[in-house]
């Protein structure tokens, strides 16, 4: 009986100070809990565009590698080879602007998304020796990409992530 | 009393610290956990992306070995019996059944190896398959023996190419090891003898039979197709003691377009022997089509067209004013002399090995001299016969001689016989794929 008379409760000024406590406690570790998920987000962000980056850049570069015939067009924002297996034409380009553009593979009319979120891809093309400048004479490619995080909201945000990759493709058949 | 109260709070206020630290451990463990996850994915993405390259360049090197392999077919090219000579019955080593290992430089295990395989003999599959192991593995002698946990990596590539053929040795009807001339003068037009010349299939030197397969004297293509799509017939005629001189089994011969096909060089032929002199530093480029003298070597020797232009692809006749033009008024040598153009020979002349007139050649022979070995010109451009001649004082001389085309009457060392031998692999365009596996 003793006992529980005298865990009546515990006074304002007890109550204060254990919150007071607490709040410190609970901001330390919250201010720790920020960053690494901070932390984690930029990490698996960057992972993540690298991924996509290299997905788009193995995708157009075993097309070309193995395009059966000459590329019959060629410029900087887009490019039209053969499929090996079926003999059609084959587009890579980018569809819609800016940093929401998506990697596009065109072929017999049916356009699959590569990977989304692109925000730039170039063409630089290397021609046969004393070739004139014309998709036919096209050697080599110089794929350059630019891939942003899916999880982009604002710019500048924490989930801003790019990654840009380039890759050389001599074309096998040609 | 309030002591006692005083002492209840520091002893019984206990509940909080182990649920706090509890769920800050929970948060930090999760995260901790999934960075975990992802740094180690990551290096693992990296390894396989790394390994697929390195695998791709793998088994390009496997197809490029089956090439060199094909293109030597005389000789061993991985071990005892490996020629490719019977693309029918192809060795081990490159049936698929043999491993060959790469170590990087400074490594201390293998990165991996390729195996390729070469199937039919026209056209040609070459299929071409690069491992790359795990760090440490040792590589087998033989693919199977890769178990699939040890592999990396694996890709596979496969073309077709063109090899074989009884006539896609870069020295053509000359190649040393199968010389196909069938006798001293072979001419794919019109040819006339006058004089004293002597043209002998049958002797290697006056009065020394040769021990040549084929010992025809002269021999030449029947008809000629003009670039307006004419045919013209081609004629042998001799007058005087030329007639009298002319000797082989049989004396002449016309032949038709597919008989005198393996008599010819093709584009790939005349560019590879090209190549052979530019490397051997006999290679003479003329810079106009007027006649000139050419000093003769001892050697490979190739006198290009006009300023090396391409003469077109066949059959279309090439341009008259891009062949060389070239005379000879004295020599004493031995080789191969290929001239792109048309080659006049005027004067005292030993020549030992193989003539090649790629259109008309006019040989007037005085003194003593003589061409010992074999002739063979391509007129390609159809307006001069190929003339043999001689003036009254002298008298030009053709005796049949395998032997001395074979190695040039001496003066082709053993690598430019090998590289005579070498068969020209092309590959054939748009074949060059991936497979997956």
């Amino acid at each position: 009986m003793v006992r529980w008379r005298d865990e009546s409760g515990f006074s304002l000024a007890e109550l204060l100070v254990a919150f007071a406590v607490l709040a410190l406690v609970l901001a330390a570790a919250t201010t720790i809990h920020r960053s690494v998920l901070q932390a984690y987000v930029t990490g698996s962000n960057n992972t993540e565009v690298q991924q996509n980056a290299r997905v788009a850049l193995e995708r157009i570069a075993r097309d070309l590698r193995q395009t059966p015939g000459a590329l019959t067009s060629a410029t900087a924002a887009s490019l039209t080879l053969f499929d090996q297996d079926t003999g059609a034409a084959v587009t890579y380009a980018l569809t819609g602007n800016g940093p929401n553009a998506t990697l596009t593979r065109t072929t017999n009319g049916v356009t699959d998304v590569v990977i989304g979120k692109v925000q730039t891809l170039s063409f630089a093309y290397v021609y046969c020796s004393g070739c004139a400048v014309s998709a036919s004479n096209v050697r080599r490619v110089d794929i350059t990409i630019q891939t942003a995080s899916e999880d982009t909201v604002v710019a500048g945000g924490i989930a801003d992530t790019k990654a840009e990759l380039t890759t050389s493709v001599q074309l096998r058949n040609l | 009393m309030h002591d006692q109260r005083l002492r209840f709070v520091l002893v019984d206020q206990r509940g909080v610290a182990l649920p706090l630290a509890l769920i800050v451990l929970t948060l930090l463990t999760s995260l901790t956990l999934a960075f975990l996850a992802m740094s180690s994915t990551e290096p693992m993405i990296a390894a396989n992306l790394k390994g697929g390259e390195q695998a791709l360049v793998l088994a390009e090197a496997g197809i490029e070995r089956a090439i060199w392999a094909l293109s030597n077919p005389t000789v061993d090219t991985a071990g005892a019996n490996t020629k490719l000579t019977n693309l029918n019955a192809i060795p081990a080593a490159y049936s698929g059944q043999t491993l060959f290992t790469l170590t990087a430089p400074g490594q201390a295990s293998p990165t991996g190896g390729f195996s390729v395989t070469i199937t039919g003999a026209s056209p040609t599959t070459i299929t071409g398959h690069g491992y790359v192991v795990r760090g440490g593995v040792a590589m087998p002698a033989q693919p199977g023996g890769l178990a699939q946990s040890d592999i990396a990596a694996h890709r596979v590539i496969r073309l077709e190419v063109t090899a074989g053929g009884p006539n896609n040795t870069v020295g053509g009807p000359g190649t040393p090891n199968d010389v196909k001339l069938p006798g001293a003068l072979t001419v794919a037009g019109t040819l006339q003898m006058a004089g004293d010349s002597t043209i002998d299939g049958l002797h290697q030197a006056e009065g020394t039979l040769n021990n040549c397969a084929r010992k025809a004297g002269v021999t030449i293509r029947d008809k000629t197709m003009l670039a307006n799509n004419t045919e013209i017939d081609n004629t042998i005629s001799c007058q005087g003691n030329s007639c009298n001189n002319l000797d082989g089994s049989p004396k002449q011969q016309e032949l038709g377009y597919d008989a005198f096909a393996p008599f010819t060089f093709n584009t790939a032929q005349l560019a590879a022997l090209k190549a052979l002199a530019q490397a051997e530093g006999t290679y003479i480029k003329p810079s106009s089509n007027s006649e000139f003298n050419l000093t003769v070597v001892n050697g490979l020797m190739f006198v290009d067209t006009v300023n090396g232009e391409s003469l077109g692809t066949p059959p279309t006749p090439p341009d008259a004013s891009k062949l060389a033009n070239v005379k000879i008024t004295g020599a004493n040598n031995s080789g191969w002399l290929i001239v792109m153009g048309s080659l006049k020979i005027d004067g005292n002349v030993t020549y030992n090995g193989f003539v090649y007139a790629h259109n008309d050649l006019s040989y007037k022979g005085t003194g003593t001299g003589g061409i010992y070995g074999g002739v063979l010109t391509g007129n390609v451009v159809d307006t001069v016969a190929t003339v043999v001649d001689s003036d009254a004082s002298g008298n030009a001389k053709i005796y049949y001689d395998c032997n001395k085309i074979a190695n040039g009457g001496g003066a082709l060392n053993q690598s430019v016989q090998d590289n005579l031998n070498r068969v020209i692999v092309s590959i054939t365009k748009g074949t060059w794929r991936e497979v997956s596996n």
